[in-house]
């Protein structure tokens, strides 16, 4: 198929840049610093005042391609590799709200609009992807390609398209199907232009008054389902949820209700909880990690893959499947294995992936204690006990660990020729020094925990023939072990808020402001009150009015600078 | 050095063993229950080569078949031959091999008294090499046949490239070897040793290296004429079975996937991540060399300067073992093959399937093979 881009979707997108609606970051520290004490007195009624700020976004890479899954079918399947959003407190949900597109990635989605439009119109595929027949193939045929772009449109812009807008693409399909001879080349044409269209990769949410509530705003219909739909099912909406908005179900307490149930009990609820916490866990990490093959020469690709699947299967498995508590996905023993794994574990497993239950005796219980976690905070050559009490508290607990100061002399510790045995003689060093004991000290004795495991995540007694000290400290807390380490976590009282915090502002899609605390509080009230269950937290916040009410942001939200604006 | 069992019930009823079993091995030994697998990673006839080769091939190595050709057809003075008389003569000499001589061919049989195998009949004959490292009576009469021919010398003949490449590449071709009722893994006087075809790659490292503790599946649909029980013994680390006629997989290019081997045993020093050593037996001559018309064509013994019907010649005037009841030749030559192995965890069954086993319900053998 020629690439013919629509000329107002390539212009718009050529020089778009964006700005968050959403603020800074900063806020959200005040916000991460809830009193735990006050989560069982919270109130279990939510405030009246609450709301979150509207946002614009831009599609994530998975949303896209699970959208494009859903619209099109399996078989319709680019590869895209869309640039990564940039990792903003903690989530890279939040950087694409501060995103823009440049002309070289405009680039890669046409050349995924490319892809998918010449599969659509595909011998193969055309006639169950276009459910209507031209009178003649080889020209237009205006009362087909509407059928088909009106159809495939709402499910793309995740609302009814404008008549104007329609007849923007039809007027397209036409001329092309008719210059090039060929109906389908014109539907082509069309809906590559669709699929690069601003409309289509931005969530752009609109708001209206709020009848319930005089004198302030909510999302409308079409945009709270939107939000509902990236937040639980990382994808746009289905053709029931567009009709529960064009129907305006969704914006009754009880219609909600009822369509947030369905959206929590249907199997796609795996994918929204999966990129969730693949998000939170910051395993987009996993596409850059490398080992060195000479010190960790088990450590394959596949092992780096499978310890990331390892994770996620666990968390679906525990926490929607099993409707587990939260707090116990940092000491179950249930768990999957896959044969690349399970080398590093020193055990069997058949091909595939299986259920593994590690024994009562096993040093492995929980996350901390997964190849995910030991390889992803660890440096390529040797395991790292600041590495891994650092992600503890920044991605679990929410805290922020200073960087080092910039001064830092580290020569002593990447020696190579090192003269220390083990990990805990080398960051023990680091306490002799006050420049560097003041960020260690939060650090490494939880860090040191882990120390059983090396930077592959591979069990081990020893270190260079010194008898490894996995002795620990959380706050005060004493243990022995990833699996003590973990009963503690467990127990730490930032643990649930944590993922609360996490949740909300990746669900609204924006930073935490200061005035999201009594929001949050409410919410953990509501967690705790539920046995930490998250599809109940889900529930929780998608049935808010912190979720769909809006306020407006306290500065001007920036312009949208297109080509046609700046001219 | 790992110290727990943590495998799930269902998985570790799948193997051949009941895992958290105490054993004399270190507690993080993949000895598990008594029981310890291995694949097959490498497998090359045993050839023993000196320094610059001209002790066992003194007159250099042997023409293949482009040579032979140019000798039997010389293209001297304008001679035009017909087909029939040249290609198709030649490719029906390779289907339909004699003892007869070849006035115009020169083979070069391996000369000397070493070389590598095993002593097959407990005896020391004449024509019996001793080992490099000293031990007589060493029966691998093929070492005279292939000695010196390209394609199996080291390190780079063509088919020992081919047959580890067809090892990485391919899973048919994937060996198994089980040891059961294992107390000690340097000396025990009594073990099992059983034989299967297992059905899943082989894993490698980050450096291309072989990866110790990959789970392998036996292949119970397709595999079941290769399952052998066997008897065997661990001394010193070393183990040695009982001879037994077997039939194992065999990486080829085409044709015959497997190749069967009589009074088979091997010698193997085992560690807890592999084994290493011998396997030998006698070879029927007349299957050995179908199999290897079969599974090589003739661009393949070209590559490594193979001469079929020189060496048909030569296997028959060395053959050295089961002699024709009725004419009192013998009928099979002695042979022997460096081979490698790594641990191995080997799985009986796999989800939703069935194990179809030969041994099921065969009394004592049956808890061998974990079924």
């Amino acid at each position: 198929m020629r690439l013919m881009l629509s000329g107002s979707a390539a212009g718009l997108l050529a020089t778009i840049a964006l700005a968050s609606y959403s603020g800074t970051s900063t806020a959200s520290q005040s916000a991460a610093t809830s009193d735990q004490a006050q989560e069982t007195k919270a109130p279990l009624q939510e405030p009246q005042d609450t709301a979150s700020l509207s946002r614009l976004r831009l599609l994530s890479e998975d949303q896209y391609l699970n959208s494009v899954r859903y619209v099109f079918g399996p078989d319709v399947a680019p590869e895209p590799h869309f640039p990564p959003a940039q990792r903003r407190d903690g989530l890279l949900a939040l950087g694409s709200s501060i995103t823009g597109v440049t002309t070289a990635q405009l680039e890669l989605y046409q050349k995924s609009a490319v892809t998918i439009a010449n599969t659509v119109i595909d011998p193969k595929y055309r006639a169950f992807l276009i459910t209507c027949k031209p009178k003649n193939e080889k020209k237009a045929d205006k009362a087909c390609a509407t059928q088909f772009l009106k159809e495939k449109g709402r499910l793309l812009h995740r609302r009814p398209m404008t008549q104007e807008e329609l007849d923007v693409f039809v007027t397209q399909a036409n001329k092309s199907a008719n210059d090039l001879k060929d109906f389908y080349t014109g539907i082509g044409v069309a809906l590559e232009a669709m699929l690069v269209s601003p409309n289509v990769l931005f969530v752009a949410e609109t708001t209206e008054p709020d009848p319930e509530r005089p004198g302030r705003q909510r999302l409308d219909a079409f945009s709270l389902a939107t939000r509902m739909s990236l937040f639980l099912w990382d994808a746009v909406p289905d053709d029931n949820l567009l009709k529960a908005a064009e129907s305006g179900e969704i914006q009754t307490p009880e219609g909600r209700a009822r369509v947030v149930d369905m959206m929590l009990s249907s199997r796609r609820l795996d994918a929204g909880v999966r990129a969730f916490f693949d998000d939170m866990f910051g395993f987009d990490d996993f596409n850059s990690l490398s080992k060195d093959p000479a010190t960790y020469p088990q450590f394959t690709g596949q092992v780096a893959q499978d310890a990331r699947e390892q994770t996620l299967r666990t968390i679906v498995d525990h926490l929607v499947n099993k409707r587990g508590d939260y707090r116990d996905l940092f000491t179950t023993r249930e768990t999957f294995i896959s044969p690349a794994l399970a080398m590093l574990y020193g055990e069997p497993a058949p091909a595939g992936w299986t259920p593994y239950t590690e024994a009562p005796d096993s040093p492995r219980a929980g996350l901390l204690s997964q190849v995910s976690f030991l390889a992803l905070h660890s440096h390529p050559t040797r395991s790292s006990p600041t590495l891994r009490g650092k992600a503890l508290r920044e991605t679990l607990l929410c805290q922020r660990v200073p960087p080092p100061p910039p001064n830092v002399d580290f020569s002593a510790v990447d020696n190579p020729d090192s003269p220390f045995a083990t990990q805990r003689e080398r960051v023990a060093f680091h306490l002799k020094n006050p420049v560097c004991a003041g960020c260690h000290k939060i650090t490494d004795p939880m860090g040191l925990a882990l120390e059983n495991f090396d930077s592959s995540g591979r069990f081990r007694e020893e270190e260079r023939g010194t008898k490894i000290d996995a002795s620990g400290s959380l706050d005060g807390k004493s243990f022995s072990g990833a699996a003590s380490l973990g009963q503690v976590l467990r127990d730490y009282p930032g643990l649930t808020s944590c993922l609360v915090q996490r949740v909300y502002s990746y669900g609204s899609g924006g930073a935490l402001r200061p005035e999201d605390k009594k929001t949050l509080d409410y919410f953990n009230a509501r967690f705790a009150e539920a046995g930490y269950r998250v599809p109940d937290l889900l529930r929780t916040i998608a049935l808010s009015n912190a979720f769909s009410a809006i306020v407006e942001p306290k500065s001007p939200a920036p312009a949208v600078k297109t080509a046609s604006s700046a001219n | 050095m790992q110290s727990y069992r943590s495998v799930r019930p269902a998985v570790a009823g799948l193997l051949g063993c009941a895992l958290g079993v105490a054993t004399a091995q270190a507690a993080d030994s993949p000895l598990r229950a008594g029981t310890i697998g291995y694949v097959l990673t490498a497998k090359n006839v045993a050839i023993w080569q000196s320094p610059d080769g001209k002790v066992e091939c003194p007159e250099g190595i042997n023409d293949g078949p482009r040579e032979q050709f140019k000798t039997l057809y010389p293209m001297e003075n304008g001679v035009r031959y017909k087909f029939v008389e040249t290609q198709l003569e030649r490719e029906g000499q390779i289907w339909n091999p004699t003892t007869e001589p070849e006035p115009k061919l020169h083979f070069k049989e391996a000369q000397g008294t070493t070389a590598i195998g095993m002593n097959l009949d407990g005896k020391v004959g004449r024509n019996d090499f001793t080992s490099p490292d000293g031990e007589p009576g060493i029966d691998n009469q093929m070492y005279r046949v292939l000695g010196c021919v390209d394609n199996y010398r080291g390190p780079d003949g063509s088919y020992r490239h081919f047959i580890q490449d067809y090892m990485r590449k391919f899973n048919y071709n994937r060996f198994l070897v089980e040891l059961t009722n294992v107390d000690d893994l340097t000396n025990d006087d009594a073990v099992d040793v059983t034989l299967y075809r297992g059905k899943d790659p082989l894993m490698v490292d980050t450096l291309g290296a072989y990866t110790p503790g990959t789970t392998h599946r036996i292949d119970f649909r397709w595999g079941k004429s290769f399952i052998y029980h066997l008897r065997g013994k661990i001394k010193d680390g070393v183990l040695t079975t009982e001879p037994s006629d077997v039939t194992f997989p065999e990486s080829q290019a085409r044709g015959v996937p497997y190749l069967s081997v009589r009074a088979w045993r091997v010698k193997l020093k085992l560690t807890p991540e592999s084994a290493e050593g011998l396997m030998a037996g006698y070879t029927d001559i007349e299957r050995y060399y179908n199999s290897l018309g079969q599974n090589w064509s003739t661009h393949h013994r070209s590559y490594g300067a193979e001469p079929m019907t020189s060496e048909y010649r030569s296997m028959r005037k060395n053959a050295d073992g089961y002699p024709d009841p009725k004419t009192g030749e013998n009928t099979a030559i002695s042979m022997a093959w460096e081979i490698k192995f790594v641990q191995a965890y080997i799985l009986h069954e796999e989800r939703g399937e069935q194990a179809i086993s030969s041994v099921r319900g065969a009394g004592a053998q049956t808890e061998a093979v974990g079924e």
